[in-house]
C-alpha cells in the first residue's frame, strides 16, 4: 500500500532567548489511507507542533527542516504546492471550537469559505455543499445554522461545524489536535462516533492527537508514543496497549487510574522526575533520568528496534519488567 | 449523643439572575436546586457531573464563598452563616482547579503558604515559617523552593503550593474542585497519590469534585452523581461504579473511554440535544435524553434523594404513585 503522507526526519527547532529549543527531533512516520494514526503524548513532548509542523502553520521563530515529506505525490516541503493541498486535500480541527471559530462572522461564511478558495463554484453550489455537510455531521436544520454565530451554539455543536468545515472540500487526510478534550464525556464519546462513522463512509484518514490513553486505545489503527520531541514507540493500538516495550509507555499506562485493574484508593504508579530541558543538544535516550531500567550507555545513541509494525528506541531489546515476567 | 456529619448539606438551593441580552426579560439559572448531601467525618465524597451541572457552585457554598438562595450548610450541626468567616475557613479549605492562577505570581511560596497563618494570626513569624517549611516538605517541595516564585514551577509543583497553603491550618475538611484536571497524566498520579497518604496522616475529609469518572472512582468512598442543579444519584463507591441506578448515571459511566483496545467507542443510547440549564425539561430534567424515559417523567420531578439514603431520583426506582405529584 501506498502511503497517502510520508515524514522522514521532520525536526522543528524554535529560537529562544536562552538558546534553540528542538521540538521536535527526528521523527519519521507514515499514515496510509483511511487509517487513524494515534500521537500520544504528555504536555511539551510535541505532538501538537508536530501536527502543525505537518500543516505548514508553525509560527514565525518555529524552523522545520525534514529529509522528505510529502502528501501522496506533493512535496509539502514546498511552500507552492502545500498550500494547493492544506485546506483542501489536508484539513485540520483543533481542540478548542470556540477559538478556532471567528466569533464575528456567522458560520455560513466560514464554512464555505476555503471550499470556495480550493473549488471555486458559486456561492449559492458552496451554501449547497455546506447544507449537505452539517446535515452530514447530524446538526438538524442546517440551512438556517448558516445564519448563525459562534456563540449561539453549544461545545458540541461548535465541534460539529467545526469537522463539516474540514469536510467541506472532501479531504484524504484529517489532523484532529485534541478535538474532544474541551468537551464532555457524554459529548466526546458522541463526536468519537460520528468521527468514526464518517471516517468509514468517506474513506478518510485521521491524525488523531491526544494525551488520553483510553481515548487513544479505543480508536487507534496505529499509536505513536511521543517524548520529548521523539518517538519512543509505535504500533498496533493492541501492541501497545496489550504488550509496550518502551518503559515510558507502560510507565505511563500505570499512571491512570482503570477500572477493574486498579484497585481502588491503592497508589497509582508514578513517573519520577521531570521532562528535560529540549535546549542545546539531547544527547542519548531523553527519557533515560526518569527511568528505573535506565543503564550508563542509554547516555550514548540508542537503537531503534523492530518486530513486525511495531517499533521503539530502547538500549532494551524488551521492556526488562516483561523480559523476567516471561523467564 | 448522636456524632453530626462534619459537613452537610439541607434542601441547598442558589440561583442566580442570568440576562439574555437587551430587551429580553433575564432568566432564572437554577445552579443548585434542592441538594441534600452528608460528608461523614474521614471520608471522601466524590461529585461528579458535566460541565453546568453545578458542582462548582456547590463547591463555593461548601467553602462558604457563596451564600445560599434557601437550605443551609451546616459544619458540624452549626448552620454556617452563624459560624464566622474567620472561623470557618480554619476548619474548611480548598484547593482549587488551575494551580496558574489561585497562587498569587508576586508572592514566594513561603509567603504564599504562610499567608494563612498570618491572616489567623496563628504562632509566631518563626513558627510559622517552621510550620510551612515542614508542610512543604511534607508534600514534596524541595526546602531551596521556599523563596522562588510561582512562575518558575510546573503545574504539578503548583498544586503541591496549593495543597500546603490548605494543610497549613490544619483543616477539617478540604474542598477539591478539579485538583488534577490540568495536569499530565503521570503528574496526576502523583498528586493523587499525595492527596491519598495526607489524609491518612492528617485525618482529613474531602470533598472530591471532578468530571473525571476513572479519578473520582479510585479516591472516593462516597459518590454524587449531579445533574443540571440537582443530585441525581447519591451512594457507596462500589454501588455506584458496580451497579448504578439511575439511567444518567449508566450513561456517564459507558461514557469513559478505559484502556480497552478493541472495545471501540462506546453507543450512548443518549438524545444529542444537550440541555438549556435557563429552560430545564418539566419533570425529570434528564427525560428528554433518557433512554428509558416514560408516563410521569415528563410532568413529575422525581423524588429527591435524602442524606444518608443511597439511592437514585429516577421514577424506574421510586415510582410516583406513591410520592404525589409534589415539585
Amino acid at each position: 500500500m501506498t502511503a497517502l503522507l510520508t515524514v522522514d526526519d521532520l525536526k522543528v527547532d524554535i529560537k529562544t532567548r536562552s538558546g534553540t529549543l528542538h521540538a521536535v527531533r527526528g521523527l519519521s512516520f507514515t499514515v496510509n489511507a483511511g487509517e487513524t494514526l494515534c500521537i500520544v503524548g504528555e504536555s511539551g513532548c510535541g505532538k501538537s507542533i508536530t501536527s502543525l509542523a505537518l500543516m505548514g502553520l508553525l509560527p514565525r521563530t518555529a524552523q522545520r527542516s525534514a529529509a522528505r515529506l510529502r502528501f501522496g505525490d506533493t512535496d509539502l516541503t514546498d511552500a507552492r504546492h502545500a498550500r494547493k493541498v492544506r485546506g483542501n486535500d489536508m484539513v485540520m480541527i483543533f481542540q478548542e471550537p470556540m477559538t478556532a471559530l471567528n466569533p464575528a462572522f456567522p458560520i455560513g461564511d466560514q464554512l464555505t469559505e476555503a471550499y470556495l478558495y480550493h473549488k471555486g463554484g458559486t456561492k449559492a453550489a458552496a451554501r449547497a455543499r455546506a447544507i449537505e455537510m452539517l446535515d452530514l455531521v447530524g446538526i438538524g436544520s442546517p440551512a438556517e445554522r448558516l445564519s448563525q454565530f459562534p456563540h449561539q451554539l453549544s461545545g458540541g455543536l461548535r465541534q460539529r461545524v467545526m469537522i463539516a468545515m474540514a469536510l467541506m472540500t472532501d479531504p484524504k487526510l484529517l489532523i484532529a489536535d485534541e478535538p474532544t478534550t474541551a468537551l464532555d464525556v457524554t459529548i466526546q464519546a458522541q463526536i468519537l462516533r460520528l468521527l468514526r462513522d464518517l471516517q468509514q463512509k468517506l474513506g478518510i484518514a485521521v491524525i488523531f492527537i491526544t494525551h488520553d490513553l483510553g481515548l487513544v486505545s479505543r480508536i487507534a489503527d496505529r499509536v505513536m508514543v511521543m517524548y520529548a520531541g521523539a518517538m519512543v514507540e509505535e504500533g498496533t493500538a493492541a501492541e501497545i496497549f496489550g504488550a509496550p516495550r518502551h518503559p515510558y509507555t507502560r510507565a505511563l499506562i500505570d499512571c491512570i487510574p482503570q477500572p477493574g485493574k486498579t484497585e481502588r484508593g491503592a497508589p497509582l504508579g508514578t513517573i519520577a522526575g521531570v521532562v528535560p530541558s529540549l535546549i542545546g543538544t539531547v544527547q542519548g535516550c531523553a527519557f533515560r533520568t526518569r527511568c528505573a531500567f535506565a543503564r550508563t550507555d542509554c547516555a550514548a545513541s540508542v537503537p531503534e528496534r523492530a518486530e513486525g509494525s511495531h517499533r521503539w528506541i530502547c538500549i532494551h531489546a524488551d521492556h526488562p519488567a516483561r523480559m523476567t515476567e516471561t523467564a | 449523643m448522636t456524632e453530626h456529619p462534619i459537613l452537610e448539606t439541607v434542601n441547598l438551593h442558589r440561583r442566580f439572575r442570568v440576562t439574555q441580552g437587551p430587551f429580553k426579560p433575564s432568566a432564572t439559572l437554577n445552579a443548585v436546586n434542592g441538594v441534600n448531601l452528608r460528608v461523614r467525618r474521614g471520608e471522601t465524597l466524590g461529585i461528579v457531573g458535566e460541565s453546568g451541572c453545578g458542582k462548582s457552585t456547590l463547591a463555593q457554598m461548601l467553602l462558604g464563598l457563596l451564600p445560599a438562595t434557601e437550605g443551609d450548610v451546616l459544619f458540624d450541626g452549626q448552620p454556617v452563616r452563624n459560624i464566622s468567616r474567620a472561623a470557618f475557613a480554619r476548619r474548611v479549605q480548598p484547593i482549587f482547579q488551575d494551580p496558574f492562577s489561585s497562587l498569587n505570581p508576586r508572592k514566594t511560596l513561603l509567603d504564599i503558604v504562610t499567608m494563612p497563618l498570618r491572616v489567623h494570626k496563628l504562632g509566631t513569624a518563626a513558627e510559622q515559617e517552621r510550620r510551612a517549611r515542614q508542610l512543604m516538605d511534607r508534600v514534596g517541595l524541595p526546602a531551596r523552593f521556599a523563596d522562588r516564585y510561582p512562575k518558575e514551577l510546573s503545574g504539578g509543583q503548583r498544586q503541591r503550593v496549593a495543597i500546603a497553603r490548605a494543610l497549613v491550618m490544619q483543616p477539617d475538611v478540604v474542598i477539591c474542585d478539579e485538583p488534577t484536571s490540568a495536569l499530565d497524566a503521570s503528574v496526576q498520579s502523583q498528586i493523587l497519590n499525595l492527596l491519598m497518604e495526607l489524609k491518612a496522616d492528617f485525618n482529613l475529609t474531602y470533598v472530591f469534585i471532578s468530571h473525571n469518572l476513572s479519578v473520582v472512582e479510585h479516591i472516593a468512598d462516597r459518590v454524587a452523581v449531579m445533574y443540571l442543579g440537582r443530585v441525581v444519584e447519591a451512594a457507596g463507591v462500589d454501588q455506584i461504579f458496580d451497579a448504578p441506578q439511575h439511567p444518567y448515571t449508566r450513561a456517564l459511566l459507558d461514557s469513559v473511554l478505559t484502556v480497552a483496545p478493541d472495545a471501540g467507542v462506546p453507543e450512548l443510547a443518549l438524545g444529542s440535544g444537550f440541555p438549556n440549564p435557563l429552560r430545564p425539561a418539566p419533570g425529570c430534567s434528564f427525560h428528554p435524553r433518557c433512554p428509558k424515559a416514560f408516563g410521569p417523567c415528563s410532568t413529575v420531578v422525581p423524588q429527591p434523594v435524602l442524606a444518608d439514603h443511597p439511592g437514585a431520583a429516577c421514577h424506574l426506582i421510586n415510582p410516583p404513585m406513591t410520592t404525589g405529584a409534589a415539585a
